[in-house]
């Protein structure tokens, strides 16, 4: 009686008691009053049960460490990067943001599925990475960098940029650097250091080389055009034109270099790269003034001071018209 | 994870985006450990166990079909793995008739020795592992991985009446423990009510 009752019981806790078991049940328990109890303890027992829980610490980052790495010894040859631990989560605050991306890129072989790391500059401030091959790479605030997990190991050393980055190539004459931007353009590295801004909701991408040489190829219908030490190429998508200058000054480098420096540059240009660097709007109302040659050497110091330098020698009167905005009205050349 | 957000996920896998595998992992893992580990009782074994699954899903996701939820599809294979891991590695086998068919008294049950318990985890723990080892997986596939008596015969491929007669067993020994729990204040007083 009792063991029939215990799996009626135990079937009616699982809920796959028939009906005709369920009427069954009721009967014993009609006949034997000491049923009542069993039914009862079982109840309690049945509840605890559930208590019975894996007893350590589940250590979930440790394990998914492990089955990374077990995955990727077990397939080759695209591996798994080991994902490091929260650094998604952490996404809002950190300078540098790790992201793992895997996504076709039209310029890689879809059948490859290759593995993209991503950098992202998140911070105000620029950032410097170094990419396998030894390269440094500055990311301007906002830029990303993609390159395969392969980088080193593939023929062309590859990389994917939006945004606006500095990069400074280690020398490999068997393996080329090259550099892709969204929309299509590359740019191949020949020499060592130069700067490319390329925003994919810009008309324009541009190539600006500070030493060495790179041969930038607009699209693949256009022949590549080599820039050398000075030289600055812009890509007007729109036209599909390339323009090719030799800037007044370096400072579109600034950002890079930590700092502005003027060597006899006219203040128009002063203007244009003060508003470059400090992400301000400066207003030149005396026209005459526009050509005045100013000399500075690198630095750092705040837009204001700055001003207040050049108001004091071009005898300037500076107002500030907004958040960000600045006006210099009369002055003089010296 | 919600229905729609799991079809999501799916999806992110089926486009390799292992960061798919890491929020499909982070949502699972713990039932996933829970499940390997009530049948077989081996707190490593039970890991690395769920690591093979999660490892199989990630090698396979361009071949697997999930139809139900991606709950049940794992919890399917982290049972069919375990089980599949206790026949050949422990070698246990189902089909020994005599052993099995027997309702064997409860007596021939090492019915654990009381000893002072502090939490209801370990007492549970402690009730359950006292259990012989097939006993309790069958008692775990029913308790915890909503199986019926049915579908465990069929797992296991022994019958019906077999399975009854080891759930019963179970219950049996389970209320033994949990609800005859000697007390040690209570033997104190009884001691002394004898002097």
């Amino acid at each position: 009686m009792g063991n029939e009752l215990t799996l009626l019981l135990q079937k009616e806790f699982t809920g796959e008691i028939t009906p005709a078991e369920l009427a069954r049940m009721q009967e014993i328990l009609h006949q034997w009053p000491e049923g009542a109890k069993l039914a009862e303890e079982l109840g309690v027992v049945w509840e605890e049960t559930a208590a019975y829980t894996f007893p350590e610490p589940l250590e979930s980052d440790k394990y998914f460490g492990q089955i990374l790495q077990q995955i990727s010894r077990e397939t080759v040859p695209a591996p798994v990067i080991p994902i490091q631990r929260n650094i998604w989560w952490r996404a809002a605050a950190a300078i540098l943001v790790l992201v793992v991306a895997t996504f076709f890129w039209q310029q890689w072989s879809r059948n490859q599925a290759p593995t993209l790391l991503s950098l992202t500059n998140g911070s105000n401030d620029q950032q410097m990475i170094a990419l396998p091959d030894g390269s440094t790479v500055w990311l301007r605030r906002g830029a990303t960098i993609s390159y395969p997990k392969q980088f080193n190991t593939q023929k062309n050393r590859e990389v994917l940029l939006t945004g606006n980055a500095y990069f400074e190539v280690a020398h490999q004459p068997d393996h080329p650097f090259d550099v892709m931007l969204p929309q299509g353009e590359k740019i191949e590295v020949l020499g060592t250091e130069f700067s490319v801004n390329s925003l994919e909701t810009d008309k324009s991408s541009s190539v600006l080389v500070k030493s060495g040489s790179v041969r930038f190829l607009p699209n693949a219908q256009q022949k590549g055009l080599v820039l050398t030490k000075g030289q600055k190429a812009v890509f007007d998508r729109q036209q599909s034109k390339v323009l090719v200058s030799n800037p007044v000054s370096m400072n579109e480098l600034a950002w890079q270099r930590g700092g502005l420096e003027f060597v006899q540059t006219p203040l128009w240009q002063v203007i244009a790269d003060l508003q470059n660097f400090y992400h301000v709007k400066i207003e030149l109302s005396n026209a005459a003034t526009r050509n005045c040659r100013y000399t500075a050497p690198l630095t750092r110091q705040p837009i204001e001071q700055v001003l207040q330098s050049l108001a004091l020698i071009y005898k300037f009167d500076i107002r500030k018209t907004g958040e960000h905005q600045f006006l210099l009205s009369n002055g003089y050349c010296k | 994870m919600a229905d729609s957000d799991e079809r999501l996920w799916l999806l992110a896998l089926l486009k390799d985006d292992e960061r798919a595998l890491r929020f499909i992992f982070d949502r699972y893992y713990p039932t996933l450990l829970q499940d390997a580990w009530r049948i077989i009782g081996d707190t490593d074994a039970a890991r690395d166990l769920v690591q093979d699954v999660f490892v199989e899903l990630w090698k396979k996701r361009h071949e697997i079909a999930v139809h139900t939820s991606l709950r049940a599809y794992l919890r399917k294979a982290v049972i069919n793995r375990t089980l599949n891991y206790l026949k050949s590695h422990r070698r246990i086998s189902w089909g020994l008739p005599d052993e099995l068919q027997q309702l064997a008294d409860t007596t021939d049950t090492d019915i654990y020795q009381k000893e002072q318990m502090e939490s209801r985890e370990a007492r549970v723990r402690t009730a359950i592992e006292s259990l012989p080892e097939k006993c309790r997986i069958v008692f775990s596939l029913s308790r915890f991985e909503q199986m019926s008596h049915k579908e465990i015969a069929e797992k296991l491929n022994i019958s019906v009446k077999t399975i009854e007669n080891q759930i019963t067993k179970a219950m049996k020994v389970l209320r033994e423990i949990l609800m005859n729990y000697p007390d040690l204040s209570v033997i104190v007083i009884f001691l002394s009510l004898g002097q």
